[in-house]
């Protein structure tokens, strides 16, 4: 979950100097001198699709050839790294970004390598097929459903503890209890999608973020701010914007579930509305309909529905902002406090949930999408104004 | 000016030079940069590398002819200042061929500019 680093190699992210070293492998075998522009790459909170960089390395001397002359090294593991050297330890690396090749370009003695990410064989596998469908008819939890798509048909490693390689187990099973203790069920049938595919209609279904954060594919449901926390105050980040969308409001939510294959029937219909946001609003409805994948009963329908507007009611003040590799402390879920004077937001307001990262390891930079309403804010007890709980208060007069 | 300095593959290639007065010592980094918007700054180094850059006047034939096949094959040479305390190792960095004129009025005599660049 998120940063598996030492403390110390925290406090290195947050030194105003420092001499971060970049590493790029390719199946073990280290190529960091011949990189010419290190790679760009972004994570989003709701990108079920494999995440894609390209990396440009000196080729004057025909070394990365093996590509062409043995094509089964397409299959090469590749990692991006960042790492500090400890005085006494030695060095710390961190892997932000591994993948396999999906293509290579030789040109004027430059070899060009994009890399996806572990979810690319989930988008080159498929469930089902048209004639033998892929279903799961006995409410089974979102979660299990999920468990399925990635290991049996994405092929990914179904170890059930927090070994799994390919799997925060540890954010699974978080996030399955979050199903089990709604007793959340659901129904899939699925005839010859991609496995990413299949996962997207979950995410969506379930408004859950599903997620490769660092090697691992995530599993969360955002509600309750991250313990896992950032202060981001203008000490610390280089440019900050702010966007509000009018288009991002729900107040009436309608989830279709009950799904009939056989005769295309809807059983269920889940609806909730936020009288209070239509009165600011009007009324702004959405409609959760999927013939792939369905809620069983109305009791999960109408959870969904109330769960959704916790979050749609209002716009969210959302931040895009620029820091140094400071930034990378924190991962996609997980809390930034943030400070700007101008926009009149203070670090002891309202928590941020962050929702995507752009990691520039050629400029070592990170760019932080943040949203303040993808978290249930918690009840503050505002010091200046506490009323009766005022002990100089008279409440006579 | 009396400085004078060695650029050479071994012992048995060196050549002496005696750079004009124009010297210029260029250690360079390679870094980035970021200042937030309250002025802070951080900075991250990645590297850095050497450079000495220096023109030459009244180098014979024979020294511009050795020197000028170096830059053409981008032979790595060793280079060695007044002290001879360090030994830098290089290669010529010149876009264009280092002694490439004349030094008027004679015409067996060179002159022009080392560019050098650790690599």
């Amino acid at each position: 979950m998120g940063l598996d680093a030492s403390s110390w190699y925290l406090s290195q992210l947050q030194l105003q100097s420092s001499a971060p070293q970049r590493r790029f492998t390719v199946g073990g075998s280290d190529y960091s001198e011949r990189v010419q522009k290190w790679p760009r790459f972004k994570m989003r909170w709701d990108r079920v699709q494999p995440v894609d960089l390209t990396i440009n390395l000196a080729n004057d001397d025909n070394a990365l050839l093996f590509f062409k002359t043995t094509k089964t090294k397409l299959r090469s593991t590749c990692a991006i790294q960042i790492g500090f050297t400890h005085p006494t330890s030695g060095d710390e690396f961190v892997t932000f970004y591994e993948g396999t090749v999906d293509k290579v370009r030789y040109a004027s003695g430059v070899c060009d390598i994009t890399l996806l990410d572990k979810l690319k064989p989930l988008g080159e596998r498929t469930v089902g097929t048209q004639d033998s469908h892929a279903t799961w008819t006995d409410s089974s939890l979102p979660s299990d459903i999920a468990w399925d798509l990635v290991t049996s048909y994405g092929a990914l490693s179904n170890i059930q503890s927090t070994s799994n390689p390919d799997i925060d187990y540890q954010t699974w099973l978080d996030w399955a209890a979050v199903w089990s203790a709604d007793a959340v069920y659901m129904n899939a049938d699925f005839s010859g999608c991609k496995v990413t595919e299949a996962l997207s209609k979950l995410a969506r279904m379930t408004r859950s973020a599903i997620f490769n954060d660092y090697n691992e594919i995530e599993f969360r449901r955002f509600s309750d701010a991250s313990s896992l926390e950032l202060t981001l105050t203008e000490d610390e980040y280089m440019d900050a914007e702010v966007l509000i969308e009018d288009g991002s409001i729900i107040n009436k939510q309608h989830v279709w579930g009950g799904y009939n294959v056989a005769s295309g029937d809807w059983g269920v219909l889940g609806v909730s509305v936020n009288t209070s946001s239509v009165n600011s609003y009007g009324l702004r409805e959405e409609v959760l309909k999927d013939e792939n994948i369905w809620f069983v009963n109305s009791a999960n329908a109408v959870n969904q529905a109330q769960r959704l507007l916790q979050f749609t009611t209002e716009p969210g003040d959302q931040y895009r902002v620029k820091t140094s590799l400071f930034g990378l402390q924190r991962a996609i879920g997980e809390t930034a406090w943030l400070n700007d004077t101008f926009m009149s937001v203070v670090t002891s307001g309202a928590a941020f949930r962050i929702m995507a990262l752009d990691i520039d390891t050629d400029k070592c930079m990170v760019t932080m999408d943040l949203d303040n309403g993808q978290v249930l804010q918690p009840f503050i007890l505002d010091d200046a104004y506490l009323g009766i709980l005022d002990q100089n208060y008279n409440f006579l007069l | 000016m009396t400085s004078r300095f060695m650029l050479f593959v071994d012992s048995s290639t060196a050549v002496t030079l005696y750079p004009e007065w124009d010297v210029k010592r260029r250690l360079k980094k390679i870094e980035n940069r970021h200042r937030t918007r309250s002025g802070k700054e951080y900075r991250y180094l990645h590297g850095n590398y050497d450079g000495w850059e220096f023109g030459l006047k009244d180098v014979s034939s024979s020294d511009a002819c050795v020197i000028n096949s170096w830059w053409g094959a981008n032979t790595q040479l060793l280079f060695t200042n007044d002290s001879g305390s360090s030994v830098m190792s290089c290669m010529l960095a010149n876009t264009n061929t280092p002694l490439d004129a004349y030094d008027k009025p004679y015409d067996d005599l060179y002159k022009g500019k080392i560019d050098l660049e650790t690599y």
